[in-house]
């Protein structure tokens, strides 16, 4: 009787820790979704998702921005490709 | 009997401490998704109040009729209820345009090519020089944010006591009707002459 209720216990152990690493699982899977990677490139987080053709460019082709100035003469640049 | 109470024992210690790992790892992959500060013609103002008295007793922003009263209030006292950025207030997709701006605010704590890369990523840029880049929408949004760059200019210079929550306003105004234009698609010049005018005004306050 006591063997059994041994084995018993030791099959509960064993499917309480399947269930345990289980929904572990499902809360990571939750967590995640909330931060899910959006399909539009304008809406994606630059922290979190990798740049695609952008990142082959060399930096140089990229505006040195530190001022108003560079601002107003990319704006003024930019509204020639509208 | 003794032998089944200490493996019930053994077995509840094992549980409890699975739980407890479980937890712990499902708190530390949440968190808020907060950037940090937004322009005065958005739902959050970037700076902190500069009057502490003042912010108990702050009016409601949304409550004034002209975009450059809501950006001073905004400025002086802090928004006090959600409300959409200015420029996107009345389009179609006005939470995609809302969502576009949460996403572009990180870009603003980088300087110089980082802040520009990170510009152009967000704007949906395929490459990195304007002249090879083919999406006009994307550069219709790379406007916008240079716009917001210059909001974020001129907040900074009103928060280091540069300029007054008027002049602050009255430039914000301007680059908000410039950003109007090109949120809703109008030419190259209209959009131009909407420039010229926030950099007059900006010269004429910020040097």
């Amino acid at each position: 009787m006591k063997k059994l209720i041994s084995a018993l216990l030791f099959l509960l152990s064993a499917v309480m820790l399947i269930i345990t690493a289980c929904t572990g699982e499902s809360k990571s899977d939750n967590s995640y979704s909330n931060t899910a990677p959006q399909n539009n490139a304008q809406s994606s987080n630059p922290a979190s998702q990798p740049a695609p053709a952008v990142a082959a460019d060399t930096v140089k082709s990229y505006a040195n921005l530190q001022t108003a100035s560079d601002d107003f003469n990319n704006i003024d640049e930019a509204l020639k490709y509208i | 009997m003794k032998n089944i109470t200490h493996n019930t024992i053994q077995f509840m210690l094992i549980f409890l401490l699975c739980m407890g790992l479980v937890f712990a790892a499902g708190s530390s992959a949440g968190g808020s998704g907060s950037y940090g500060n937004t322009p005065a013609d958005s739902a959050t103002p970037p700076q902190p109040d500069k009057n502490a008295s003042a912010a108990k007793s702050a009016p409601n922003c949304e409550s004034y009729s002209t975009v450059q009263e809501r950006v001073k209030c905004r400025l002086m006292y802090g928004e006090t209820s959600y409300s959409i950025p200015e420029p996107c207030r009345g389009l179609p997709n006005e939470k995609a345009c809302a969502q576009l701006y949460t996403d572009v605010t990180p870009c603003y704590s980088r300087s110089g090519a980082e802040k520009d890369k990170c510009l152009k990523q967000i704007a949906g840029f395929s490459s990195a020089a304007l002249s090879s880049e083919s999406s006009k929408p994307a550069v219709r949004n790379y406007i916008l944010f240079l716009l917001y760059d210059l909001q974020d200019r001129v907040e900074m210079a009103y928060a280091d006591n540069r300029i007054s929550a008027d002049q602050a306003s009255v430039i914000i105004d301007s680059i908000v009707s410039a950003k109007y234009a090109v949120n809703r698609g109008q030419s190259s010049q209209d959009i131009k002459s909407k420039v010229a005018v926030v950099k007059q005004k900006y010269n004429l306050v910020i040097s």
